[in-house]
């Protein structure tokens, strides 16, 4: 193994402009660019540039629009934390995982957990199923511990100083 | 509320194109879709208004803000009725990106981004353990993000 493969991922480097532009495209990724070039006081090619910067460096990957799962019929969000039969089945149920489309995110954790993963389904039936037919059928997954959530709070990015 | 919030086809297949892609020019998804510019835009503040759409953004990459360290934290209440004031102050800590209210063991299910683990342990121990209310925690770091993704739409 490299030692690089092993190294952080460094942070990039943003001056405060970034920051500002960052800012306001977090918040509306349809906001014209002369609109934040007249809130930032540079022109708008600059803002072009720099967004494509940002792009380039990985700061921002893409933009989207955020739905609400709940008008579309996503009305279960549950957490799971996954038990390995053996630690070494990490990289397999992973890939598997991934292949669960309402499976949303799914992390390797320290803690009593080996996998925690994020889950939406349209009905508390449908995560059953979900748990039962599809979980449970990976190799490796010794069981699994699910934490509903009755309603979420809150939810944002990383904050920009 | 009926299926879908009577989202049709057009809708979804909409959707697919735009929560993937914000930015996107409406001309484009007008052509993939195999309908007029107009009728993106309508359909798109439709959906506005219906808050199926409920805002767009451009996904920061933590790690390369210096946010390093993603972190899981179940949270133990004194009693069960100081959630409320207990999430009023946990939306103060802007380190903390997401909060639920959950069954299972833990009252209250954070997830939280700190440069380093030090950081971390300023968030835990300075200001999420100083919370009237909190008994105690548990925390899981994430060692890697494997995957992370919005909810099938077209399924």
């Amino acid at each position: 193994m490299k030692t690089d493969d092993y190294l952080e991922e460094k942070p990039a480097a943003i001056d405060q402009l970034d920051e500002k532009i960052l800012k306001l495209i977090t918040k509306n990724a349809r906001i014209p660019f002369l609109e934040v070039a007249r809130e930032c006081g540079v022109s708008g090619a600059a803002i072009h540039q720099r967004v494509q910067r940002l792009l380039n460096i990985g700061v921002v990957h893409g933009s989207e629009f955020i739905v609400s799962p709940q008008k579309l019929g996503y009305n279960t969000c549950a957490y799971m934390g996954i038990y390995l039969d053996k630690a070494k089945y990490h990289a397999q149920v992973a890939e598997a995982l991934r292949k669960i489309p309402e499976i949303v995110e799914c992390h390797y954790t320290t803690g009593a957990y080996a996998i925690f993963a994020k889950i939406q389904t349209k009905t508390n039936k449908h995560l059953k199923r979900l748990i039962d037919e599809e979980l449970q059928d990976i190799e490796g997954i010794a069981r699994t511990e699910t934490f509903i959530s009755l309603e979420m709070d809150f939810k944002r990015q990383v904050p920009i100083k | 509320m009926t299926l879908r919030n009577n989202l049709d086809d057009w809708d979804l297949k909409i959707l697919d194109i735009i929560t993937k892609n914000a930015r996107i020019p409406f001309k484009d998804v007008a052509k993939e879709v195999g309908i007029s510019r107009a009728a993106v835009h309508q359909r798109v503040n439709r959906m506005v208004d219906l808050e199926v759409i409920v805002g767009s953004g451009y996904h920061i990459n933590p790690k390369k803000v210096e946010f390093k360290t993603c972190t899981y934290i179940g949270i133990f209440l004194d009693k069960g009725g100081l959630f409320t004031e207990v999430v009023k102050e946990l939306e103060k800590i802007l380190e903390i990106v997401e909060c639920h209210y959950t069954t299972g063991q833990y009252a209250i299910f954070v997830k939280v981004y700190a440069k380093d683990n030090e950081h971390l342990k300023n968030i835990l121990s300075g200001k999420i353990q100083k919370i009237q209310g909190i008994a105690s925690t548990e925390t899981f770091i994430s060692l890697e993000e494997s995957f992370k993704r919005t909810i099938p739409v077209n399924a």
